[in-house]
């Protein structure tokens, strides 16, 4: 079975989003923002971090991996150790992505079987518009009231 | 640099090294060629997927981590280094919780793998700094631990390689 993964980044913080069955998860994440992932779409694992011993049931710690050679900051570079795991804060992070650990082992109970690349993370940045554009030059109405540029002395 | 120079100090380096690895355990073959092809940005030949190879860099980790506990952490610190220059975050995570209790326990055999080579310091010293204020781990403790250590490795790093350390130290990662 393919499972699907979403998250969106907006003002610092994102939003992860999972469905599967009667699993239906919407929950804030953090990153660090010095690693941030690129925006784009990514085949993920359902695995467990050898390294961390602290997972939800008592074994290690419950992680998706986001593959090899996914780049990151947008400057060309690329890198292997990337997961969504559970983490409060960014300070969990130096670049993964990390949510609420009863969440992220909500979502990783779901996925069956482990250790196959049978997720899709979606990754997306969601821009935030303030304001609109100017109706007309302000500028040049006040060059036609005053005809012309004032002086300023 | 003329090339006289260049061959004196690589002569001392070597002498340095072979002074050093005297008392340390070599790498497992298959360990090292896997570290160079790490470093070189290749998938590790020896594992036949990715997923292999993220597990396999996992158990590496703990190997080399287990050498470090028993009194050899030179490859254990090195990987460190290339986890951190990699931007490897699954790993960095693993270093920033695990070098400083190692410290704790044998700050020496830690400060002699830097002594030797002072260019590992400053990996070493970022996840020693990085061990506090992440993953909840409190940020109150960094100053006692600086005070304390600080005299310990100002005597065993050149002093430049020092005091870069206890910089990195004092700032919050």
């Amino acid at each position: 079975m393919a499972y699907t993964i979403n998250v969106v980044r907006k003002n610092g913080n994102g939003t992860l989003t999972f469905k599967s069955g009667s699993v239906n998860i919407s929950e804030t994440c953090w990153w660090d923002q010095e690693v941030v992932i690129d925006a784009g779409s990514y085949t993920g694992y359902a695995t467990r971090m050898a390294n961390k011993t602290d997972g939800t049931d008592g074994g290690n710690r419950e992680a998706i991996w986001l593959g090899l050679n996914v780049p990151y900051n947008g400057n060309g570079n690329t890198a292997n150790g990337f997961f969504i795991h559970k983490g409060t804060n960014a300070s969990w992070s130096d670049g993964c992505i990390v949510m609420p650990g009863a969440k992220v082992y909500q979502m990783w109970s779901e996925i069956t079987p482990k250790e196959s690349g049978n997720i899709t993370v979606n990754i997306s940045d969601e821009t935030v518009e303030r304001g609109r554009p100017q109706d007309s030059d302000c500028t040049r109405q006040m060059h036609t009231l005053w005809g012309g540029m004032p002086a300023f002395d | 640099m003329d090339r006289q120079s260049l061959w004196a100090v690589m002569g001392l380096c070597l002498a340095v090294s072979t002074a050093e690895a005297q008392d340390a355990r070599p790498p497992d073959p298959a360990d090292a060629v896997e570290m160079i092809e790490l470093m070189l940005g290749r998938v590790p030949s020896r594992h036949d997927t990715p997923l292999a190879a993220m597990h396999g860099l996992a158990d590496l980790y703990g190997r080399s981590h287990e050498q470090a506990q028993s009194g050899s952490a030179g490859l254990w610190l090195l990987l460190g280094d290339i986890a951190l220059r990699s931007v490897d975050a699954g790993l960095t995570q693993s270093y920033a919780a695990d070098v400083l209790p190692l410290y704790r326990e044998q700050p020496d055999t830690i400060l002699s793998v830097l002594s030797d080579a002072p260019w590992l310091a400053t990996s070493t010293c970022h996840h020693l700094s990085a061990y506090f204020g992440s993953e909840d781990r409190p940020e109150d403790d960094r100053a006692p631990f600086v005070e304390a250590e600080a005299s310990r490795i100002t005597k065993a790093l050149p002093e430049p390689v020092a005091a870069a350390c206890l910089d990195t130290l004092s700032t919050p990662q």
